[in-house]
């Protein structure tokens, strides 16, 4: 897989809350790495340095359920929760740095795209039993 | 830091609008409600770390693109 098809390629996402550890930043583009596909970078726009890789959470769980609350969907733009999969791109943070170097990924806070408003949140799952620390197999 | 005690059922204001509410305290744990305004965001600390541990990845480091390379392909066979 390359980009999400629902997102065109350069195109500004904007974070009205930023992203955690990141609440300045507001503006990013999501990039393919080439090297490493399916993952991608979420790259800020104003500091090209700021990378996060991420994965769609298909990829990692394939049933994997998104919850989107109201004041949520509000912000996102979504008229209804989303379907994902379908009007919303659920992104898995990846964690490759630090002891041990073995990815993890975050899926108690997915990063949630609604690709027609173009905004986006990293949305806690609250009252979800998905761990922040997950580790990949093959780590 | 400010440094104080609470009891289960008592609690504490940030500002004007932010309370703090110690519901429960079990062993290893404190289970904490938090009323806010919808626009004050509150998440677990540890998510803006591994945030900034994401961003923080060395893409230089051997270990860390072949311990990928291993979950993607793992990933892609179907296995991982």
């Amino acid at each position: 897989m390359s980009l999400p098809s629902e997102l065109s390629a350069g195109s500004v996402i904007y974070f009205p809350e930023g992203v955690p550890g990141f609440e300045a930043s507001r503006r990013f583009v999501l990039l393919q790495h080439g090297e490493f596909e399916p993952l991608l970078l979420l790259q800020n726009v104003e500091d090209e340095s700021l990378n996060l890789p991420v994965i769609p959470a298909q990829f990692v769980d394939p049933t994997y359920q998104l919850r989107v609350e109201a004041h949520d969907c509000e912000l996102l733009g979504f008229p209804e929760p989303p379907q994902l999969g379908h009007n919303a791109v659920c992104l898995l943070v990846l964690i490759l740095a630090g002891p041990g170097t073995a990815p993890k990924c975050n899926l108690f806070a997915p990063i949630v795209i609604n690709p027609l408003s173009m905004r986006g949140k990293q949305l806690m799952q609250i009252g979800s039993s998905y761990p922040s620390v997950f580790p990949l197999a093959g780590g | 830091m400010l440094v104080f005690r609470r009891q289960p059922g008592e609690s504490f204001l940030i500002g004007e609008n932010v309370e703090v509410r110690i519901l429960q305290v079990g062993r290893g744990y404190v289970k904490i409600g938090v009323i806010a305004p919808r626009e004050v965001e509150i998440y677990r600390s540890e998510i803006a770390g591994l945030n900034r541990e994401a961003a923080a990845t060395d893409w230089s480091s051997p270990q860390v693109t072949q311990s990928l390379r291993e979950w993607l392909d793992l990933l892609k066979s179907g296995r991982g």
